[in-house]
């Protein structure tokens, strides 16, 4: 058949073809019996395609989305909190219990911060994940019922829970299950006490829904355990990203209280290569090597090499949300293996630096940061530094650059660290001093990857 | 347009062209309810040059990508051990790119009642999430060339060259149940 014709056949049916080509199409077809029949495969699966039936919207569906729509609109409240409502629909009272278990004790130990504005790129970790403001803020007066529920009130709660739901739900069936909108209204409770304006969408339950696909069987105890603990886990994970950013600090495994580098730990190390320490004319700043080898930056922190290297990144990662009740009924349920490594499982990687540099530039203006992955993206770098020195030699197929500059008249950047989370890498570093000529800045080489790099600034 | 010609008249366009880009009710009701959302806080300038319909399959195609880019980002929350508990250890049968897919892939039951919009459903599925766009525009919208272009930011040429190549790989997939038909 001709592979010419194949190609027209599609913009053909769809009669987006101009005149003389729909007429070779047409000609070629009456005479070659495979392309008609081609012709006629591709008419039938556009027809199949065409024929899928239109659904009409779920029942709920619009009451669900003014629902959210008014969620969305007040200051410190809830969007879909569950993304899958049918699944969730029998949510069991039971469930719910150690939902609970986890928001309290999780409250304590969550800890969050706005926004950092220096932080490159927040949509990279979790676009649709949690954001929180202001944690301890008093309920909102128009919550009906603002006194934290207690465990004690998980079955009255069920069973009729506020006038607003009650009115968009029938009672429950049972004590110990809840229909979905006592579930939603519920939950929209909790998130306003809480101050939650969002979490991010759970994927065990996603995936649970649509391996399922049993929408109106209840959930065992032990998944919505599960389930929940999975929340709570993205939750300190997230916070643990978050804290991450805007602390200079990394915890150490194992407890111990997080350290910051002193000076003289970071100061200059061996010699490493190239560039020499020359301060050319023009004023140019001076130059030079300042470390080298395998372990520069150090942190202090042992490599989280395995991934059990639970709290490694960031003292807001605390185990508080993994209650000792939760453990304990988790053990009865037979979830011990549900959270071996407790949270901080996106433990922070630290990565190896191949050499680094620093040094004032006097043709540099002003704080920024920057990454070089080929030869004349380094070369582009130096220039802006030193347009009087040549780049020093770097192997940029094994390595890229990552360089941080301070403000014009800063004495010093530092990097503090550099490590990979969640597959990106993280560049922490700090400026200070005041009083020089020039621009400070640092320079390390890292191994090549593809992975995208954030900047943090420390405070 | 009003508020209530915008849920009254397009809701459920919307709903179903969410059905067919993410293949599983929950998805697609929350995604409809995404767009109609943004739709509303949009409504005010809303010019009413496009086409109402055109204008919301936009907005609709557009977070349903936005959707798929963080899904994809998301990757590594799977990895959690939870998740492989509670899917009996599926955890790890994918990895890499073949994880949307891998989660999108799985109908609902009862979603599709009958054996051949099911195998559609999920011969969709499998296309690339910009191919499967642009048949569900093209095939169940029946939105023009130009349409789809505007609406997915695409040139005329790939949206044509794109539909082919899909219609391609859904003859493949389909190919039991075209010659039955």
């Amino acid at each position: 058949m001709d592979a010419h014709i194949k190609e027209l056949i599609s913009a053909y049916l769809d009669k987006a073809l101009p005149e003389a080509e729909r007429a070779r199409v047409e000609a070629h077809a009456a005479a070659c019996a495979e392309c008609r029949a081609e012709l006629e495969d591709t008419r039938r699966v556009s027809a199949m395609v065409a024929g899928l039936p239109k659904r009409e919207l779920p029942v709920g569906f619009m009451e669900r989305l003014q629902r959210r729509r008014a969620a969305e609109e007040s200051p410190a409240s809830a969007v879909s909190w569950f993304p899958a409502p049918a699944r969730m629909a029998a949510f069991a009272a039971a469930g719910l219990v150690a939902g609970l278990i986890v928001y309290q004790k999780g409250r304590a130990g969550l800890h969050y911060e706005p926004a950092a504005s220096h932080f490159a790129d927040t949509r990279g970790f979790d676009s649709r994940g949690v954001s929180l403001k202001g944690l301890p803020e008093p309920p909102p007066p128009a919550a009906p019922e603002p006194r934290p529920p207690s465990m004690d009130d998980l079955a009255s709660s069920a069973a009729g829970s506020s006038a607003a739901d009650a009115k968009a739900a029938p009672a429950a069936p049972a004590a110990d299950s809840m229909t979905n909108e006592q579930l939603h209204g519920f939950l929209d409770q909790e998130q306003k006490r809480m101050g939650i304006r969002e979490i991010a969408a759970p994927r065990a339950a996603n995936e649970l829904q649509r391996e399922r696909a049993d929408g109106a069987q209840p959930m065992s105890r032990a998944e919505a355990m599960a389930v929940v603990r999975q929340m709570t886990d993205d939750i300190a994970r997230a916070n643990a990203f978050k804290a991450m950013k805007t602390s200079p600090v990394v915890a150490l495994d194992g407890g111990s209280a997080p350290r910051l580098l002193s000076k003289s730990e970071e100061g200059p190390m061996e010699e490493y290569a190239a560039k020499p320490a020359v301060a050319s004319g023009a004023g140019a700043g001076s130059v030079a090597m300042v470390s080298s080898g395998k372990d520069s930056f150090d942190v202090s922190m042992p490599v989280a090499a395995q991934a059990g290297a639970a709290g490694a990144i960031a003292p807001a990662a605390k185990r508080a949300p993994q209650s000792s009740a939760l453990r304990k009924a988790a053990a009865t349920r037979g979830l011990t293996q549900a959270a071996p490594g407790g949270f901080g499982r996106a433990a922070a990687q630290r990565i190896p630096t191949a050499g680094s540099w620093q040094g004032q530039s006097s043709t540099l203006r002003g704080p920024g940061t920057a990454t070089a992955g080929t030869d004349a993206e380094w070369a582009a770098l130096w220039e802006r530094l030193d347009p009087e020195t040549p780049a020093p030699a770097a192997d940029l197929s094994r390595y890229r650059a990552v360089a941080v500059f301070g403000a014009r008249g800063q004495t010093s950047v530092k990097v503090l660290s550099i490590s990979s989370v969640s597959g990106k890498i993280v560049v922490l570093y700090a400026a200070a001093g005041t009083g020089s000529d020039g621009t400070p800045y640092r320079i390390a080489l890292i191994p090549r990857s593809s992975a995208p790099v954030v900047f943090q600034k420390a405070r | 347009m009003s508020e209530e010609e915008l849920l009254k008249g397009h809701a459920a366009t919307v709903y179903n062209l969410a059905l067919r880009l993410t293949g599983n009710a929950a998805d697609a009701e929350d995604l409809a309810q995404e767009a109609l959302l943004k739709a509303l806080k949009a409504l005010p300038s809303f010019r009413g040059e496009a086409q109402a319909s055109t204008w919301l399959y936009r907005i609709t195609v557009n977070a349903w990508k936005n959707r798929v880019r963080a899904e994809k980002r998301r990757a590594f929350w799977k990895s959690v051990p939870l998740a492989s508990l509670l899917m009996g250890g599926r955890d790890g049968e994918e990895d890499g790119a073949g994880d949307l897919k891998a989660a999108d892939a799985p109908l609902d039951a009862g979603l599709e009642q009958e054996e051949t919009s099911k195998a559609v459903q999920g011969a969709l599925l499998e296309l690339e999430e910009e191919s499967r766009a642009v048949v569900v525009l093209r095939e169940i919208e029946g939105l023009s060339y130009e349409q789809i272009a505007q609406t997915l930011g695409l040139p005329e040429g790939t949206v044509k060259s794109r539909l082919s190549r899909a219609r391609e790989a859904l003859k493949a997939k389909l190919k039991a149940f075209a010659k039955a038909g």
